[in-house]
């Protein structure tokens, strides 16, 4: 008897299974991973493993958690085709699974750099990489680390903790240039510095060399690079078989892809948001979104009717001292006001469309972030006259409308 | 070595030998304890490792801000010996303790 395949098996495959098993004891899993370790948490590589001796793991379950849940976890396992028609998919090793419903959570693959030495680069991705890149950088004095979003900045701040130089090239103007309001990514780059990172803003990079980075603004130094230039769907295995993709595998409301027996979470998935289509790469997507989908398979399966993704959006990121959290998908295009209240190393800065709150991002300040969520969550209109009744204390205005 | 006991709201026990420096989520997912998600991967970001701390031999400090802040906006109905387990760490401090598994 077919049941579900869940191919990929990161945090949205893992969470997709384990929510299956919960609600439904006898229907047959099979989770398929590339990787030959037991699937693990991967925030923490970028935040503390890569820069820990001992290069710790941190598992998304116990050993002997899928045994006992019946979950058929196949490691070391990589998938060379599905196919839709006759719904099953072909492994590498060329052995055919026959499934009922299959899940998509293939996630995303680093992008690599485009240039002259490039591929001599390492970036964070998977504990593979650490395991490469860990000894490296505690051995290193230089380091440079190309593009500033969240991985590289949590790279950079994490090895100048360690006492290296380091150095972050970034082709914007600031760092986390699409990821926080304007006057945020200021910030973070100017305690950066003040911290005794070297930022280059606006820095076109040439080619990277044995001994470091050739650049627009000169020769930068450096005896390990490291890149964290972003990161692409993996949508080889859907495009191939005939699923509609666009940044992600297109899927509908409710999870489900062009096909009506195959879904897609996580990373790799885009869905409606708001009046447009979104692909996510958070913690908060992975977990939320496979969760929905796996009781939406399972509703289908006993005939009931099955529920739409509407997501609340958080993400943080962990800087050395700087903690920053986003509530809420903001967007550059948005106005943005800056609470008062803010102090050398902490802000909060509101996303406003019309007046009303979008997204919050916050550095340093929990509780304004927690609140945030929480009021995003709600659905309801926040004014910013509504923030400024309340003295600018997102607590205070949550705690007044629930 | 600390002693860690882990009490699931189904009432089962799972207690455990911990090393310094381990936090108790870390504890609890690798010793398949019931009820802890750990969402969040440790990042104190999430309420999916809450539980009460029933009983101490030893000094712990209290909750950090984020931590403080989680337990006020996120958990239904804090406790006053409530915590997030990812921010439980053991020490020589401790010699034992209990904690229960809190929902969500």
């Amino acid at each position: 008897m077919s049941g579900i395949i869940v191919i990929g098996a990161g945090h949205a495959g893992v969470n997709a299974a384990a929510c299956l098993r919960k609600l439904d004891a006898e229907v047959s899993i099979t989770l398929l991973s590339a990787e030959r370790q037991l699937p693990y948490h991967r925030p923490p590589l970028s935040k503390k493993a890569v820069f820990d001796a001992n290069l710790p793991i941190e598992m998304l379950q116990a050993n002997g958690f899928y045994e006992k849940a019946n979950i058929d976890l196949r490691l070391n396992c990589t998938v060379a085709a599905i196919n839709p028609i006759d719904k099953s998919v072909t492994l590498a090793n060329g052995d055919q699974l026959h499934y009922q419903q299959l899940i998509i959570a293939t996630g995303t693959r680093l992008r690599s750099l485009p240039i002259p030495g490039g591929e001599s680069a390492m970036g964070v991705y998977t504990y593979a990489d650490i395991e490469s890149l860990g000894p490296k950088l505690l051995a290193a004095e230089k380091v440079a680390i190309i593009g500033g979003g969240f991985i590289g900045c949590e790279v950079a701040a994490g090895a100048l903790k360690l006492g290296k130089q380091v150095s972050l090239l970034i082709t914007g103007p600031r760092a986390l240039r699409r990821a926080v309001a304007p006057v945020l990514g200021e910030k973070v780059t100017s305690l950066h510095r003040q911290n005794g990172m070297h930022v280059h803003t606006g820095c076109k990079v040439h080619s990277i060399k044995a001994d470091g980075v050739e650049t627009d603004q000169g020769f930068v130094e450096a005896d390990l690079v490291i890149t964290g230039i972003g990161a692409d769907a993996n949508l080889d295995l859907a495009q191939a078989a005939g699923l509609e993709t666009h940044q992600g595998i297109l899927v509908d409301s409710h999870g489900k892809t062009s096909d009506e027996h195959i879904y897609a979470i996580g990373d790799v998935a885009e869905f409606p948001y708001g009046e447009g289509m979104q692909r996510l790469e958070s913690i908060q997507n992975a977990t939320d979104q496979s969760a929905l989908v796996a009781a939406n398979i399972i509703a289908t399966r006993n005939g009931e009717s099955s529920n739409a993704y509407q997501p609340t959006p958080w993400f943080w990121s962990d800087q050395g001292d700087l903690k920053l959290q986003m509530a809420g998908l903001g967007s550059l295009n948005l106005e943005h006001r800056e609470l008062p209240g803010g102090t050398d190393t902490s802000m909060t800065v509101v996303h406003l469309k019309d007046e009303q709150m979008v997204a919050v991002d916050t550095l340093n300040t929990p509780g304004h972030h927690l609140a945030a969520r929480k009021l995003l969550e709600m659905r309801k209109p926040i004014t910013w006259a509504m923030i400024e009744d309340c003295d600018f204390d997102l607590k205070k205005l949550f705690k007044q409308l629930r | 070595m600390t002693q860690v006991t882990f009490t699931q709201q189904d009432g089962a026990q799972v207690t455990v030998e911990a090393n310094n420096g381990e936090h108790l989520m870390k504890l609890a997912l690798d010793n398949g304890v019931v009820g802890i998600t750990g969402a969040c991967g440790g990042s104190c970001m999430c309420a999916t490792c809450h539980v009460t701390i029933d009983e101490l031999n030893g000094s712990l400090a209290g909750p950090g801000e984020m931590e403080a802040e989680i337990l006020d906006m996120e958990v239904d109905d804090p406790q006053e010996t409530s915590r997030l387990c990812c921010q439980v760490f053991v020490s020589d401090d401790i010699d034992s303790i209990n904690v229960t598994v809190m929902e969500g």
